[in-house]
């Protein structure tokens, strides 16, 4: 069985070493990196280093790149491109380490739309610069094709799976105005976890319309995501135009995801980032790393 | 009341369309809100920031509410101007999947949504509220929507509106669907416009017995959160000039920059197309219309949980020393003038002189008291309901969120309703909010603020603080008008103003700064004049009460203290301090 790999550019170490990570491990016949124009010139020494292991491992590296600056632009790109390497029960491996959440969720759904066996990969790093992550957070948007299904005069609700940033969700709520907002807070004692959930508990916890609860947020088997659903009012999806956000640990992405393959009437947002730190993180921690199917 | 234990804090801030409707009825402040030009059959553009009530105006005129206000005020139902409420801010708006299409299209499925989203409202209006239709109201209603619908069903005519709402539903539903699958974007769906389904179903609804006089007013709330092609749909239809049958009501936050382009290319023009509701409203003196609709909003809130004669300035009380020190710098000022001009008992002067009296001791009687603070005294007592009013910068929200926290800190602490709020409670819950508001200042607005990037941040906050720094000085040192709080800007230069008006959008939507329009020295002119958030101030040990008038400055001073920490000097007169004043320069 042979597998095409499909990954995200980053200058992160975690990236390159990941990527060939997998592809020391066999079975890859084909790697797709994909890439933001807007980041060429800094990742470009890891996709140059990418490039060596590939022709080392016999391993076909395609590079295609996309614009992150507009939702547009990025779908457009990666629908003309990717289906050029990927078809209907291609054995699909994607890497979503480094990827952005927005061109994530339209490779996923490019991918489950060509009918591709998709399961996908997540390298924990070492550890997190003590700095800032990012920042200069643009308008929220609603992903192409996953945008559910909203209905004038119902209120909305939003679902998120926060991450250390609260200011994302305290955007996305200032932005949407939902009367409900149910929130997972990441669980665990990783990274620094419970002293950045304290300035997390301070904002969040005790709004009346806000539903704190503690959610494993790196997990996003079937079984997380039901116990997602289980979290909500069952007539929820009635009820409201409901808006999913994944703001936490990049597995989280992956739950909202196969959240809307259940419920289509989900749409998905992304608050796109200007800025990220160079020094986002250091390393790769390869015990850790977090793996699993698309299909639900 | 005293040993009443609170079942609500009255100063809930919530926004408008997440409050229960009682509770939006008991608190809407009438009067001073503008009913007569929202009942004029002319299209108006609501502008206000953030906070300041449009939504709050629309959703009590509209038609649900109208009901509601006859069951509990006895207001006249059936309305002779009914409301229909539009809200702009929802996912449907925000659906970008009409940009993957030709523009052709694009503006077609814009309208589409635009349009079903005002049917949707019309027919939940009607749906939801009884409005007494007579069996041939029915019959007019029906046969003009089977035209225009022509795939509705309509079985039972008095469920006509279900059934427009089970058809929007479905239409949107299928629509959304198809946008959904594969990898490809062609959806079918059957184009509409707003002349072929809008308009004919309004005409309708006059026609029938109960609405021939009526007027309908389409209430679009949050405008600006339209797509470009719906922005300037939205205007084509304000050119319209028929308004015997209906008329919009556009709420905007940010009128100055929203786009009044039509769809043909032309422009909408005030007066013309539209008249201006302008919200917000100069505030500074005590009787400005704002601060009487403050005192009604507090003064109503109280009522609605029991405290009926409890006025707004004795619910926040001032604190008696700084009153008395306030009283007895007048009265300090008072004596230097009369004895600067050599007049005797104040009793013996004419009333011209007196009026001097006064209006010296209102520009240098509170200014004396800030100025001859001790270097090491405390920060001043910020409390009484005038000091909030001043503190909201004319914001209702920036009002009520404060009093919220004052309510909640005395019912926590004692477990029952307060009848006033001790001024140390409010002065410490002022300067905790200031304080807060300089700390996210100072963590930086780059993941708060749409589009602000770190430099923005630290160009902001640098602007601020030397903002901060010469209203400051200007307190200290300036000859006549030493409390002022607001500025213009003078040498705008197209570059400078370029620079300035990316961190004046970022300072807006932030709010800690609000932009109004007001008369300027020349004359017949009106020009745009600047005021950050008081709340701002309290940690600098400001008069957040400030004083009629603005500073100039150029944009050069404000450009150079936002990039390179420059201080502000634009004044001239000035007369030295006499001895080291308690500011936190």
């Amino acid at each position: 069985m042979t597998t095409t790999l499909i990954s995200f550019a980053s200058w992160e170490p975690r990236f390159v070493k990941g990527v060939t990570h997998l592809m020391e491990e066999g079975g890859v016949n084909k790697c797709v990196v994909v890439y933001a124009k807007e980041y060429a010139a800094q990742t470009a020494h890891n996709r140059y280093v990418l490039n060596s292991e590939a022709k080392k491992h016999s391993i076909e590296l395609i590079e295609v790149q996309i614009a992150l600056e507009t939702s547009i632009a990025s779908w457009k790109q990666l629908v003309q491109e990717l289906p050029k390497y990927v078809a209907d029960n291609t054995d699909v491996l994607f890497d979503i380490t480094t990827a952005p959440r927005e061109p994530l969720w339209y490779i996923l759904h490019i991918l489950d739309a060509l009918g591709c066996k998709v399961q996908w990969v997540y390298h924990h790093p070492e550890s997190y610069t003590k700095d800032w992550l990012s920042r200069n957070a643009q308008s929220p948007r609603l992903i192409l094709k996953r945008s559910g299904i909203a209905l004038p005069g119902k209120k909305t609700c939003i679902i998120a799976l926060a991450g250390f940033d609260h200011e994302r969700l305290a955007q996305l709520i200032e932005r949407y105005e939902p009367v409900k907002c149910f929130v997972g807070r990441q669980i665990g004692k990783q990274l620094d976890n419970p002293s950045r959930n304290t300035g997390f508990d301070e904002v969040f916890v005790n709004q009346k319309e806000i539903e704190v609860f503690d959610f494993d947020c790196y997990d996003a088997s079937s079984t997380a995501v039901q116990s997602l659903i289980a979290r909500l009012p069952l007539d929820i999806w009635e009820k409201y135009n409901v808006i999913g956000a994944s703001l936490g640990p990049k597995p989280s992405a992956i739950t909202m995801f196969k959240l809307t393959q259940i419920h289509r009437e989900m749409g998905l947002v992304y608050i796109p980032s200007g800025e990220y730190n160079p020094e986002y993180s250091m390393g790769i921690d390869l015990p850790k790393t977090s793996l699993g199917s698309l299909s639900t | 009341m005293n040993n009443k234990t609170i079942q609500s804090n009255p100063f809930e801030y919530d926004a408008a369309l997440n409050l229960p409707a009682e509770m939006l009825i008991d608190w809407y402040i009438e009067d001073h809100n503008f009913a007569r030009i929202l009942r004029t059959t002319r299209n108006v553009l609501i502008n206000g920031h953030r906070g300041s009530g449009k939504s709050m105006m629309l959703i009590y005129n509209s038609l649900r509410f109208q009901k509601l206000r006859h069951e509990s005020k006895q207001h006249e139902f059936p309305p002779s101007h009914v409301g229909i409420y539009v809200p702009c801010n929802t996912p449907l708006t925000h659906r970008q999947d009409h940009e993957l299409m030709p523009i052709g299209q694009q503006v077609a499925l814009s309208e589409f949504y635009f349009v079903m989203a005002i049917i949707e409202a019309i027919a939940e209006a009607f749906e939801l509220t009884s409005v007494g239709f007579l069996a041939e109201d029915y019959a007019i209603l029906a046969d003009e929507i089977k035209i225009v619908m022509p795939n509705i069903v309509i079985n039972e005519p008095s469920s006509i509106f279900t059934q427009v709402r089970r058809s929007v539903k479905s239409q949107l539903v299928n629509l959304q669907q198809s946008l959904q699958q594969g990898i490809v974007t062609e959806v079918e769906y059957n184009a509409v416009s707003f002349y072929s389904l809008v308009a004919p179903i309004l005409s309708a609804l006059k026609r029938t017995s109960v609405f021939k006089n009526a007027h309908f007013s389409i209430l679009i709330d949050d405008a600006h959160d339209l797509n470009s092609h719906q922005k300037r749909l939205l205007n084509s239809w304000l050119s319209y000039r028929d308004h015997s049958v209906f008329s919009f009501k556009v709420a905007v936050a940010g009128l100055r920059t929203y786009n009044l382009r039509t769809l043909s290319g032309g422009t909408v023009l005030e007066g013309h197309d539209y008249q201006i509701l302008d919200l917000e409203q100069p505030f500074q003196s005590e009787e400005s219309n704002f601060a009487q609709f403050a005192k009604a909003v507090i003064e109503q809130r109280l009522a609605g949980v029991g405290l009926h004669d409890i006025s707004a300035d004795d619910f926040f009380p001032q604190s008696p020393e700084f009153e008395a020190d306030i009283a007895a710098a007048n009265v300090a000022v008072t004596q230097e003038y009369l004895k600067e001009k050599g007049w005797g008992n104040p009793n013996d002067l004419t009333a011209e002189q007196k009026k001097s009296v006064r209006d010296y001791v209102y520009k240098y009687g509170r200014a004396k008291y800030f100025r001859e603070r001790k270097a090491k005294a405390n920060l001043p007592t910020y409390s009484g309901f005038e000091t909030l009013v001043h503190l909201s910068t004319g914001v209702v929200r920036n009002l009520l969120n404060p009093c919220y926290q004052m309510f909640d800190t005395i019912v926590s602490k004692n477990g029952t309703a307060p009848d006033c709020i001790p001024p140390r409670t409010q002065s410490d819950i002022v300067k905790v909010k200031s304080d807060e508001v300089w700390g996210q200042i100072r963590r930086g607005l780059e993941n708060i603020v749409e589009g602000c990037t770190k430099e923005d941040s630290d160009h902001l906050c640098n602007l601020l603080t030397a903002l901060g720094d010469y209203f400051v000085n200007r307190l200290i040192s300036h000859k006549s008008e030493p409390r002022i709080l607001s500025f213009i800007i003078s040498e705008a230069e197209t570059e400078n103003m370029k620079f300035l008006d990316n961190l004046f959008r970022i300072a807006q939507q932030a709010q800690l700064l609000y932009i109004r329009s007001g008369s300027s020295k020349t004359r017949g002119r009106r020009e745009d004049y600047f005021t950050p958030n008081r709340i701002l101030w309290p940690v600098l040990g400001l008069d957040v009460n400030g004083q009629h008038g603005r500073a100039s400055i150029s944009s050069r001073e404000l450009v150079d203290a936002a990039r390179l920490k420059k201080p502000i000097k634009s004044y001239t007169e000035m007369y030295k301090p006499s001895e080291q004043l308690g500011l936190m320069l």
